[in-house]
This record gives structure tokens, sequence and C-alpha cells, in this order.
């Protein structure tokens, strides 16, 4: 079993140090409800695209590997959506193209190359491990652009209506500069010990 | 015209939604890489979006495939670029030489995927369909080449031990779609 610390999840987090998949954090988070749909889903198509990937490792070669990934995450994207259309109609509305892009997303991409050496054990606490990364960084991206640009934390209204918002952590600026902030934030947790 | 103006200032799918961005940011360090992403994009782009609206056209409106055409799509993008590859590296191999190592990187990005999905229910005949999505490559070459030249600067300038890496690379690229926003004005002469 791979021994992952619990300050690693912090420490290590490839989401903010390497900026791994980060198309659908920008692109998500102006309500903290939509990220944390959103993040739950890459998380599941992670998961079980690793799973698929680590057990049927022994038939992929390296000529075909790309269009296995694709295939695989794409096969389960489908699912994914067709579920988040019977059940949560709203989030299927809110997501939009976000919702199919998780077949590219590079975090997941990155893990399915990691999980070709691994065992098959190893490679499933791998990916459940950046799974949680990915949906922590989302979340706190979320919660963050609607305080600020909504005054409100999952719908839940608490900042007066005389204080003025930041409309501007509603563009695709804010969203920038927010990321910019966590990743500086995750440079001061890493330290200079290289 | 008014397209390509539209595509590439007003309407810049990376600023504003955010489409092969992970390509930027890989690529952007080398002045080489970017002219590499570039060209496999463009390439890629022209290639996949033509094949897309055959598959389009003949496959998925008879038979009612429309929950399938994810699948479709991103296959048939990535089989599009190993063609591609064999193509440049059987007959164009002088030409091309660095050219044939970005296009799988160019393939699998979110740019082309999103760029055939969101245009494909427009009702587009193939030429404009095909004119979008080169054109909105084009905005991404176009991203790409302003964040290579700012980074090269950066390199040389002193910032904080900790701005370095990701976060200086995400100020940046917020500073362009500021900048970006004053192009909104354009739209209504």
């Amino acid at each position: 079993m791979a021994k992952i610390s619990f300050f690693d999840i912090f420490r290590k987090n490839p989401v903010t140090l390497n900026l791994l998949g980060i198309v659908p954090i920008l692109g998500t988070t102006i309500f903290a409800k939509n990220a944390l749909a959103m993040g739950i889903s890459t998380a599941l198509v992670l998961i079980f695209s690793n799973l698929f990937i680590s057990v049927f490792k022994s038939y992929i070669k390296p000529q075909t590997e790309l269009i296995i990934y694709v295939l695989v995450t794409s096969v389960f994207t489908t699912i994914l959506t067709i579920m988040l259309k019977v059940y949560f109609l709203p989030f299927y509305v809110n997501l939009g193209i976000y919702l199919p892009l998780i077949t590219v997303n590079c975090l997941i991409m990155n893990q399915l190359k990691t999980s070709l050496q691994e065992s098959l054990s190893n490679s499933l606490v791998l990916s459940i491990v950046s799974s949680i990364q990915f949906i922590i960084v989302i979340v706190l991206v979320g919660v963050f652009r609607e305080i600020l640009g909504s005054g409100s934390v999952f719908g839940y209204e608490f900042v007066p209506d005389n204080v003025l918002r930041l409309l501007i952590v509603n563009t695709s600026t804010g969203g920038f500069f927010t990321l910019a902030f966590f990743a500086f934030l995750s440079n001061i947790l890493k330290g200079d010990k290289e | 015209m008014k397209m390509l103006f539209l595509s590439i200032l007003i309407n810049n799918v990376v600023l504003l939604s955010f489409l092969g961005l992970e390509n930027i940011l890989d690529t952007t360090k080398k002045s080489m890489d970017a002219l590499g992403i570039i060209v496999s994009t463009v390439i890629i782009m022209i290639i996949s979006s033509i094949t897309n609206y055959w598959i389009y056209q003949k496959l998925i409106i008879p038979f009612n495939l429309q929950m399938l055409m994810l699948v479709l799509f991103s296959v048939n993008i990535v089989l599009m670029s190993f063609v591609t590859k064999w193509v440049l590296e059987k007959f164009l191999n002088i030409l091309y030489t660095d050219t044939k190592d970005y296009i799988p990187i160019a393939a699998v990005s979110s740019l082309i995927i999103g760029m055939a999905l969101l245009n494909i229910d427009k009702g587009l005949d193939i030429y404009d369909y095909v004119y979008m999505n080169l054109f909105n490559a084009l905005g991404f070459a176009l991203i790409v080449i302003l964040l290579t030249t700012i980074r090269d600067r950066i390199s040389y300038a002193n910032i904080p031990n900790s701005l370095k890496g990701a976060p200086i690379v995400l100020i940046t690229l917020g500073l362009i779609s500021m900048a970006f926003m004053g192009f909104l004005g354009v739209g209504h002469l």
C-alpha cells in the first residue's frame, strides 16, 4: 500500500502546484454548489476509469495507450452525464460544456499514466487521494468566489445587502486571480525545502 | 471577417471558457514548444472538424446517437491525431520534425473537443463549422504567443519566491483577460 501522510494532501497538491485539471476549477466555481457537483463527478470518473485501467493493464500496449484512455474516460463521462440528466437536471444544465470535458481532464490523464506502473491497490489509493485533493481545491475556490462575488455560501446568503459585491470575481479574470491566490498559499505551505 | 474578429478578440474561448488552458500552461515555457503546439493545434483542428462534421451528418443524425456524440468525437479526434502524425512522419519528415511530437498533446486538449461539441448544435454548414473552429484555434494561438513572450520577460524579473511557478502565470493570464475585456466595446460598433 502506498503511504500517504495526512499533510501530503495539502502540501503536495498537484492541482495547485502543477496546475493539473484547472479548466473545470476556473469554469464552474462561481457558485460553490456547482463546484462541489463538478468535483464529485470528476472524482467518480477518475476512480472508476482508474479501476478499469489497472484491472486491464496487461492488455494495453504503448502504441494504443492514448486512445484507450480517451475511450474509457469518455464512456464513463457519458454514463455520468446520462445519470446527471435523469436524476440531477439543474446540475446538468449549470455545468454545461464542462461536463463532457471531464474526458480530457489533465489530472485524470496523469493519474491513468501512473496507474499503469503501480499495482491495483496502490493505484486505487492514489486515485482516491488525488480526487480528494481535487475536491478540496475546487470547493475552496468555489466558496471563496461565492462569498466575494454573491455574498453567500452554498446558496445561503449571509452578507447584508448594503455591502458591495465584488463583481469582477464572477468574471474569468476573478477566476484566474482566485486560483493564483490558492497556488500562492500552497507554495508557501510547501516551503523552500528543495 | 466579422466572425474572425468575434472569435479571436471578443469571444476568445481561452479567456472566457478556459478551453485549452492545460496546453497553454505546459508549453509556454519555451518559444519552440509554443510554435509546435500552435501548428499542431491548427492542423488537428481543421482535420478533426471536417471529420467530426461528417460523422455528425452521416452517423449521429440518421441513427439518433446523440448520447454517444462525446465518445465518437473524442475517439475520432485521437484517431485523426495518429493519422496526422503518421503522415507527417512518413512524407514530410524534413519539414516538420518537431511538430509531430506535439500532435498527441494537442489532440487530447479541451479546446478541440470543446469546440467540436459547442459549435455542432448551431446548425452551421460545413464551411462555417470549419472556419469557426479554425478561428477559435487562431485565438488560442494569439494567447499562446502573448503568454510566451511575457513569460520570457518574467524569467529575467526578480519576483518573490512564493509567487514563482504557477501563481505568476495565473496572475499574468488574469491581467491578459482583463485587458481583453476592453474589446467588448468593439462589438457594438
